[in-house]
């Protein structure tokens, strides 16, 4: 174990793989010499060189395509794109060609890919730099969607989407970076598609992932000095998804609140409330809740900003209305 | 790199089959025996042309139009009929349009059917054979309807600065569907824009199919020898309508396609075979016969071929 | 390109000290910027155009009131430039009611109608398509101005460059694509993204014509960018012109910078374009030092007081972040 920040126990993760597996590498815009705009990419131009950690120029349809051609003839890429703001620019990549060769080839053709993309809001960065769009992937079949919450999950995550067989979508909240927590030493795995408890309760579940299980601890913490027990459970991946853990917390809670930064509407929340329904109805004492941001742009000002991000103060209030 | 007679007879059969294949092709497709099918009647020099010189281990990534180089890497006619018919019996089980088919152990990468995505992903396999420290080279295809995507110029430019072992390859018939070059493309011709990417270039006579061999195999052999990629432009034009489902082309005149059918490539080269003497005219009917009975049999195999169980749609979405 | 008419483009003498003041004020403005980023006062990523001043404000001075700009993420001096309220522009970096999208652009996403001012963006090349439309909105509306599209060298090798200037060539739309080459895109030397060495060597391809500039001389700048401007006025189509300039700051406010070394920076801040321009009007005797003085005085108190305006100004009331998302009535 090893105190460490999520970036570095990503970058722990990249050196790992390329370490154990030549097929891997990474490309990217300044992510060699310069380390990434986060630095999770920090040394490893030096110690791999420039054949495998490619600076790129800023052409996203070209580097996506080409890490999605580089894995059809065996390369294990890893793909950075620095903003999940700028997916739009080489969509047609992601969700027209990674996500579709096994099934159009019928399985002759493979793309193990990661694609990680930062997204989030708190920064002040606008409307351009701060989004939240897991929902769109997780509407695509053949794309696998994991959000770590934890410097621990990052590493051992990113290991298994670096030896998933399939485009792995791999967000991670700007604001995770910096936080340290303890990290295995070594290389480690945990399993796509396996969420997390990540604090016990048996009054109401709270089903939250990223930057947003923090906001669920936090606000799990204050209802507790309220006499609320409350679950939290860190998804960890919405594709797949660990619906049989979401429905064995209702099941024990009676209760629902999905808590996630991005906007409401369309949101994956509502896919939960959905599957949960369809599963556990009979086990609801309440309504489900959604608690996610207004269907708003994120503007740039911190006191509008926060207005989007209200969801961290409106999740305690949730919590007490839905036990009331 | 030179061709000898018998050669030049194997360049002869691959165009003859590509042209019988296509012609039963567009019956059975008129016919309502399968959905829409985008032919490339006319084009047959250049899969033939560019894939003749390859070794298996080099990739090839196709379009929309890219019959020609799975006939000519040698996907079997039943199986490319069948994928017609979506039968089970090809390589993605009757479940999408031949193009889409992958035949790794051919070097044939699944193609994409999106005009010009092709580009960055086949980028991508020469950048893989680069790290791999592989000799491969790979064969970009687009038509002249892909020159005007940012996928063009981010992959070439990417396959450019980091001089990876490609042929980006351009099969300009000068309409993309029903649009003329001219008013979808500035600059007067596509081949000058390989100059903004610092690229060595040739603009080929895309109905001769040694002139596109000998030009694919001098791209090739760049490319194997590390000096990066080569952007080829074939002149051509496709004889039939963009695909089956009725398009209407009024810009292309009866004048312009009588034009391009005096430069036929198959009986370009058959012509030439029997004045070298290097074949008889009798020769050279029997093999029209013997791939008219390939294609026949290839129909056959496709028409009792059976229909993939509903269960094959659910699958294969992941490992 | 005809050959030059200086007399028709030459600047009067009042004219020419604007150009200078215009490029001292931009320099203070985002030197104010810096600092009170650095100091925590202004959120977000703040890209300053220190050093390529001579660029934004050669090309405003050839532009037309009518003419439309579409910026990039470094906006600020072409933003100023094209005449926008320095105490609202500094509101609005700040996040404060008062700026002039109300707080909710911040630096990259400036945009103001009224000047003309169509759009910065926060995508690297979103900008380039943007400009080509205005210009067909131009000729479908039967308008008279031409569009002006800054973009950087680092969009140059993106899709939506090609796709844009092979549009605005094919319809032959009057557009002026003006590429800031500063020779980095964030950490990335032009040379490492691109084989051909200018931005200019992609043009012909397009049958655009292009010219390569000293982007650190203003009247070389205003020279050809009016020249340009003129010509695509007169439905002589699209032109790219490639301003080679460096932002001697970095790539953002806090940018560690580790990729290029100091004596590059030092030889590119000795070609200070207000500096060499301040040369030039001290030997046409239009600048003295009691003049340099006042200007700079102006230009202080201007910046102080939007900064303070800035300070002074209330946050946003939180509901105005649900508004504006669709049409609330008007345009």
């Amino acid at each position: 174990m090893a105190r460490m920040s999520y970036a570095e126990a990503l970058n722990e993760a990249h050196r790992i793989a390329m370490r154990d597996d030549p097929r891997v590498f990474t490309l990217g815009e300044d992510i060699g010499e310069y380390g990434g705009i986060y630095r999770v990419t920090k040394g490893l131009q030096a110690e791999f060189g420039e054949q495998r950690v490619l600076d790129t120029p800023i052409s996203e349809i070209a580097i996506t395509g080409a890490a999605v051609g580089a894995a059809l003839v065996g390369s294990r890429p890893i793909l950075e794109i620095g903003f999940v703001d700028f997916v739009g620019t080489c969509w047609d990549q992601v969700f027209n060609q990674a996500a579709k060769f096994r099934y159009m080839t019928d399985g002759r053709a493979s793309v193990p890919l990661v694609i990680r993309m930062a997204c989030g809001a708190g920064l002040g960065y606008g409307v351009h730099h701060s989004q939240s769009l897991e929902a769109w992937f997780t509407h695509v079949p053949g794309l696998k969607v994991v959000m770590p919450a934890t410097p621990a999950d990052a590493k051992g995550m990113l290991l298994a989407a670096i030896d998933d067989k399939d485009p792995v979508v791999f967000l991670e909240h700007k604001f995770l970076y910096e936080v340290k927590d303890e990290v295995p030493d070594g290389h480690y795995t945990v399993a796509l598609g396996k969420a997390r408890v990540a604090r016990e309760g048996a009054d109401v579940t709270i089903v939250s992932w990223s930057g947003a299980v923090p906001w669920a601890l936090k606000a799990a913490e204050q209802a507790a000095a309220e006499g609320i027990e409350c679950e939290v459970l860190d998804l960890r991946s919405l594709v797949p998804l660990d619906e049989d853990a979401i429905v064995a917390s209702v099941e024990k809670t009676g209760r629902l609140i999905i808590c996630h930064e991005a906007c409401t509407t369309g949101g994956f929340g509502a896919e939960i409330v959905a599957r949960v329904v369809a599963r556990a109805f009979d086990f609801l004492d309440a309504e489900p809740r959604r608690v996610g941001a207004p269907d708003i742009p994120v503007p740039s000002s911190l006191a509008l900003e926060a207005v989007y991000l209200g969801t961290r103060e409106r999740l305690l209030e949730e919590v007490r209305a839905i036990v009331s | 790199m030179s061709l000898s007679p018998q050669d030049l007879k194997q360049l002869f059969r691959r165009l003859l089959l590509i042209r019988r294949f296509e012609e039963e092709a567009f019956r059975l497709a008129v016919a309502g025996k399968f959905a829409n099918y985008h032919g490339g009647m006319g084009q047959e020099a250049i899969p033939v042309g560019a894939c003749y010189g390859l070794k298996p281990t080099d990739n090839t990534m196709i379009t929309h139009r890219g019959l020609g180089v799975l006939l000519t890497r040698g996907v079997p006619v039943g199986e490319i009929f069948a994928g017609l018919y979506a039968k089970e019996s090809c390589p993605t089980r009757g479940r999408h349009p031949i193009f889409h088919m992958a035949a790794p152990e051919l070097g044939i990468l699944a193609g994409t059917t999106m005009v010009g995505s092709v580009i960055p992903l086949a980028t991508g396999a020469a950048l893989a054979a680069r790290i791999q420290g592989k000799s491969d080279v790979t064969i970009s295809f687009f038509g002249d309807g892909s020159v005007n995507r940012g996928d063009f110029h981010e992959g070439i430019n990417l396959g450019a600065v980091r001089k990876l072992p490609i042929v980006y390859f351009c099969e300009n018939n000068f309409y993309a569907k029903s649009m003329p070059l001219e008013a979808s493309t500035a600059g007067g011709n596509i081949v000058s824009r390989a100059q903004g990417y610092g690229l060595p270039s040739e603009v080929v006579d895309g109905n001769d199919v040694v002139a596109v061999y000998e030009a694919t195999q001098r791209a090739v052999a760049r490319a194997r020898a590390g000096d990066g990629p080569t952007f080829i432009e074939c002149l051509t034009y496709r004889w039939t309508p963009h695909s089956t489902a009725g398009d209407r082309e009024f810009s292309r005149t009866d004048e312009e396609l009588a034009g391009w059918k005096a430069k036929c490539p198959v009986m370009r080269l058959r012509k030439q075979l029997i004045a070298a003497g290097h074949a008889s005219a009798q020769e050279l009917d029997a093999v029209d016969l013997d791939i008219q009975r390939e294609v026949a049999e290839g129909v056959e195999f496709a028409e009792a071929a059976p229909y993939a169980a509903p269960g094959v749609a659910l699958e294969n979405v992941y490992l | 390109m005809p050959a030059r008419k200086r007399t028709s483009l030459a600047l009067s003498n009042k004219q020419l000290l604007r150009l200078y003041e215009d490029m001292s004020m931009l320099r203070a403005f985002d030197e104010k910027v810096s600092e009170r980023c650095i100091r925590g006062e202004i959120p977000g990523l703040i890209h300053l155009g220190v050093g390529e001043e001579a660029v934004a404000v050669g090309v405003n001075a050839a532009l037309q009131p009518q003419d439309k700009m579409v910026s990039t993420h470094r906006a600020h001096s072409h933003f100023l430039a094209r005449g926008a309220d320095p105490k609202a522009f500094m509101a609005e970096l700040y996040g404060k009611a008062t700026g002039c999208c109300g707080g909710k652009a911040g630096s990259m996403h400036l945009a103001d109608p009224e000047i003309g001012f169509l759009a910065a963006n926060g995508v690297v090349g979103g900008g380039l398509p943007l400009a080509v439309g205005a210009a067909l909105g131009q000729r479908i509306l039967k308008g008279d101005w031409v569009t002006l599209c800054f973009f950087g060298d680092g969009a140059n090798n993106n899709g939506a460059f090609h796709e844009s200037l092979n549009l605005a060539a094919v319809w032959e739309l009057p557009v002026v694509f003006l590429c800031e080459n500063n020779g980095y895109g964030i950490s990335q030397s032009i040379h490492k993204q691109q084989r051909v060495a200018n931005v200019a060597d992609r043009a012909p391809a397009y049958g655009i014509p292009a010219e390569i500039i000293d982007g650190n001389d203003v009247l070389e700048v205003y020279e050809t960018v009016r020249r340009a401007v003129d010509k695509a006025r007169s439905g002589g189509g699209p032109i790219l012109i490639e301003a080679k300039t460096y932002r001697t700051t970095g790539h953002y406010v806090g940018d560690s910078e580790s990729y290029r070394s100091k004596g590059e920076v030092a030889k590119w801040q000795a070609k200070d374009p207000i500096v060499r321009f301040e040369k030039v009007l001290r030997r046409k005797k239009l600048l003295s030092t009691a003049l340099k003085v006042e200007i700079e005085a102006r230009i202080t108190a201007l910046v102080e007081e939007a900064t303070d305006f800035a300070m002074q100004s209330p946050a946003p009331d939180p509901a105005a972040a649900l508004t504006h998302v669709y049409c609330e009535g008007g345009a």
